[in-house]
Order: structure tokens, then sequence, then C-alpha cells
């Protein structure tokens, strides 16, 4: 599957599916699992992470919710593809950075379900969907792990799945949530709202996870601890925190638009025209104006623009997406800033010129 | 560039803040933005926000379990896995076990390790369907085997934690079964 493929598969969250799905982006539940009787990945050797690979792609063929399924090997990807691959949410960034050996991606054709094999644990089952459905992913995610089972799972009943971080031990489980608030960040609330999280167990990271910066008012939320409560308890906990941020930031928006009025409409309406207009776009600028953006056609300062055009707006200025879209598709052009600012602005004027002459609220 | 406030450290962060249509220019290190940010006199704009790995912090005081710990010699023959061949001062450094036995290898550290991380040692959740009952009698009969040789140690603290492991193990065996 070539980069090209990968940028523009259907991907089920950005749809925006589900509840709360203008401010919950998505939500995503990821298991941790190891084959008991193979090291962990980074004490295997070369021949045992490929048997690893192959006795996890071999139980994969006999998964019916796995049935329409894709197998990509890392070694084969080129560098484009590798990061449209983790800005799809379907690897993580660490999983590109290591070595090639064993490691293979496996997800259906809408981007569901993703398994990542030799992270840094033998497979990650994620399971991604738009808006707020935690509960649901991680009702998928119980039956692809049922069927995988047969692998010989490295577990203990007294400390539950093993894992080879302890911070993963126990259920394995990591429940996130992708939040967009710039209600909360304009208010200068973010911090606040952190240290809450922190307080109840949760941590609040960047858009892609662990050490990512958090650009376009894009924040995950997932559970710190692993163990010693139930998967359903702490998919409860995210869920209800995430609903309690949603409400604060419907909270921060009203306080904007009463406290600021026309300086918050004017600054709405500039970042439209610039997104709409402009000819050269970072990925930082980009996010910054998209939030604006998307906040204004919830809010109805702007004309109304699909949740799903709005997701892949966010997707599609990611540079991979930038380089994969466009039509020289070349490495080196990872590094040339001037020509993916200058194809994001493209990319970006396009997708907007359908909502520029509609109807002004 | 020197901080503005301190005049000691290097200033990492330039803040440009308007307010009433008045701009305001910081330069500041981390340690005073984050103070001035506290007293509300620059916005909030999350400097404590990134939670980085503190792992490695979390587990270079663990100690073993019980009373006795033997000598610094005895630990760091005992805690090598036979399996990986992983020891304690490795997986203290990496942040990581080596297989599945590390598990069983590093058992007496293990406890503490867990509670620093997770606030708790057990798993209360999902086991695979396919672990049988005969499994959690062995995990069980071999926590027992331990308690009686803590009670014969005297070693009551060690004696009291497994007490409560083995009633968490056969809560857990009941609501499965």
């Amino acid at each position: 599957m070539h980069a090209l493929e990968l940028a523009s598969m259907p991907l089920e969250w950005v749809l925006g599916r589900g509840d709360e799905s203008f401010i919950v982006l998505s939500s995503r539940i990821r298991l941790a699992r190891n084959l008991a009787k193979y090291p962990f990945p980074w004490r295997c050797d070369r021949d045992s992470l490929c048997e690893v690979e192959d006795l996890v792609v071999e139980a994969v063929s006999k998964s019916l919710v796995l049935r329409s399924s894709s197998t990509l090997k890392l070694r084969q990807m080129d560098k484009i593809a590798r990061m449209v691959l983790v800005e799809n949410h379907l690897v993580s960034p660490n999983f590109i950075r290591g070595d090639d050996v064993g490691r293979a991606v496996i997800f259906d054709d809408r981007g569901i379900v993703s398994l990542m094999l030799n992270e840094e644990d033998h497979l990650r089952i994620q399971v991604f969907l738009g808006g707020l459905q935690l509960h649901e992913a991680w009702h998928v995610a119980k039956k692809v792990d049922g069927e995988l089972e047969c692998l010989d799972y490295a577990f203990n009943c007294e400390r539950g799945y093993l894992s080879s971080c302890p911070t993963n031990t126990g259920t394995g489980l990591r429940a996130s949530v992708m939040l967009h608030i710039p209600g909360i960040v304009t208010l200068g609330h973010v911090g606040h709202v952190a240290r809450e999280c922190n307080r109840v167990g949760l941590t609040v990271r960047g858009m892609y996870g662990e050490g990512t910066p958090a650009g376009g008012c894009l924040f995950q939320v997932s559970n710190q601890v692993t163990l010693g409560l139930s998967e359903e308890e702490l998919v409860e906990k995210v869920n209800s925190v995430a609903l309690g941020i949603v409400e604060r930031e419907h909270f921060a928006r009203e306080k904007l638009i009463k406290q600021r009025g026309i300086d918050f409409v004017d600054k709405i309406w500039r970042s439209f025209g610039i997104v709409s207009c402009a000819r050269k776009l970072s990925v930082k600028e980009a996010l910054e104006l998209l939030s604006k953006v998307r906040m204004g056609s919830e809010m109805g300062i702007l004309p109304p623009i699909p949740k799903s055009e709005l997701n892949r707006m966010i997707l599609n200025s990611q540079p991979g997406h930038v380089i994969a879209l466009s039509k020289s598709r070349e490495e080196e052009k990872i590094n040339d800033i001037r020509y993916i600012a200058t194809r994001r602005a493209e990319i970006l004027r396009d997708k907007m010129s359908r909502f520029l002459n509609c109807k002004e609220n | 560039m020197r901080c503005e406030r301190c005049n000691e450290n290097e200033a990492t962060l330039h803040i440009k803040h308007m307010q009433d249509g008045v701009i305001s220019e910081y330069h500041l290190c981390q340690k005073c933005a984050q103070s001035l940010s506290n007293e509300g006199i620059i916005p909030d704009i999350g400097l404590d926000f990134k939670i980085g790995s503190l792992l490695g912090k979390i587990l270079s005081p663990v100690e073993p379990d019980g009373i006795d710990q033997g000598t610094e010699a005895d630990k760091k023959e005992k805690i090598a896995c036979p399996n990986c061949g992983i020891d304690l001062e490795t997986f203290r450094k990496v942040g990581k076990f080596g297989c599945a036995e590390c598990y069983r290898a590093f058992e007496r550290y293990l406890g503490a390790i867990l509670r620093n991380i997770h606030g708790c040692e057990v798993h209360r959740g999902a086991r695979p369907g396919i672990v049988s009952d005969e499994e959690l009698k062995d995990d069980l009969q071999s926590l027992k085997t331990q308690l009686k040789m803590a009670v014969e140690r005297e070693e009551y603290e060690r004696a009291a934690e497994l007490r409560d492991r083995i009633k968490m193990l056969e809560e857990r065996g009941n609501a499965c079964s």
C-alpha cells in the first residue's frame, strides 16, 4: 500500500460519528499483550521477532473482526508512508522509529481496528472510533482480544496481562479521547484542567500521544494506571472526565462570546479568511486557524462545515499527508518546509472554497 | 539571553501578552515563568503540562517487600531473571522487564514497583478465557507457601501483605468462576 492510498483511505473517526463529536474528535482503546513463550520485543532476537510476527498474522487470518484487513511490514514502507501511518493514528510515533525487524501493522479498511506488532510489546490492539465512543471501542477491543487469545498471552492471575513496561501491567488498557478545547485554552484554563485530570489519575498529552506537542488546541486525555481497576471502570473514568471537559468547553465558549463579543467573532472570521486565501501555511498555523474555524462553525458564527470535512482538514494538514497528496511524492520533500507549507495552503484553500459562498449565519 | 526576572538562568521562554490593547513582552526561564504564571501575572500557558517520564525515579528507591532484605551481595545474586538474564540494575535503568518470567524473578520487588506506579498490585480486570482454574489454584498455592514461610521467619509485615493478596485472588477466583 502506497503513501497516497494510506493518505486517502477512509477513516471511520474522520466521519465524526458518535456523541459530542464536535469537541471529542475520537475515542481510542489500546490493549498491550505479549506472547508468553517469547522474551519481550526489546530482548528478542531477529528470528524470534519474525516468529512472533508470523504467529500473530496467522491468528489474525482466523479472526472474524479482521477478516478484511491489510498487513503492512514496516521494512517495506518508505518514509512518507510511515509518516502517514502515524498521522492516521494506525501506529505510534515510536513504532516507525525503531528497528524494522518483525514490525508490522494490521488494520481494517476503515482504520477502526489496528494491531501493532513488536513495538514495546509483541501486540498492541487498538480500536479507534469518532466522537465519544469509548464503551463501544472497548466492546470491539474485547472481541478482537478474545479472537487472538489463542496466541497464549503472558498472563498471571494476580498481576494480569504482563507487559514489557510495568506501567502497562494488569489490564494493559489505555483509554483515551482526543479533545478540541479552544475555549478552555483561550481562557487560559488548560493548566487547571490538566491538574484536575492528574488528580483523578488521568494524563493529558498532545495530539499524537506521549511527548507530542498539543497543536490546534487538541489534547489527548487518558488513564494513567492500568492495574487495580477493571477495564470497564477505567473506560468509565475517562468517559466521565471527557464529558466534564466537554461541559466546561461549552461554558468557556459562552463566556468568550459574552466577554469579547465582536473581537472574538472577528478573530474567527479572520481565521476563516486566512485558511481560505493563504498561499503558505505551517502545520502549527494551519492547526491554530482550523481550530478557530471549527469553533466558529460549531457556534454558528461561520457557515456550517461538516465534521468530516473539518477532521479531514486537520489530517491533511499533517506533513506526511501533504507530501503524499502532492504530485511529487518524493522523500527529499520531507525537509522542504517551503514546499510543504505551500502545498498545505493549496490543499486547505481547495477544501475551504466549497464553504466560501455559503450564506452567513 | 538571561532571564529578566532572576537574571541567572537562560531565558528559554519568550512570551508576548496583550491585555487591553497593551502588549507586554517577557523573556523568562522555565522556573520564573511558572511562578509568574501561578501569580497570574502572565497567562497560564501550560508550563506544567508536560508530564515527563518519571519512571526511573519511581523505580529507583524500590526495596524488596518484607523485613529480611539480605545483604547487597545477596540481592545482586538473587535477582537476575533465569530466563532472559535481566538483572534488577538493568531493569531500573531501562524501566522494562525482559520477559514474562521476570515477573516471577523479581517477585519480591514487584509489589513495591506496582504500588508505586498504580497504587495497588493486584489485577482486577479480565483474564483470558483459556486461563484455567488450575493456573489460578497454582498461583494461590504458591502464595500460601510463601505465607507459611513468612510466618515461620516471623516476617509479619510480609505475611500480612501476602494474606491480602491471597484474599484478593480468592475473591477474583469466585467472581470469575
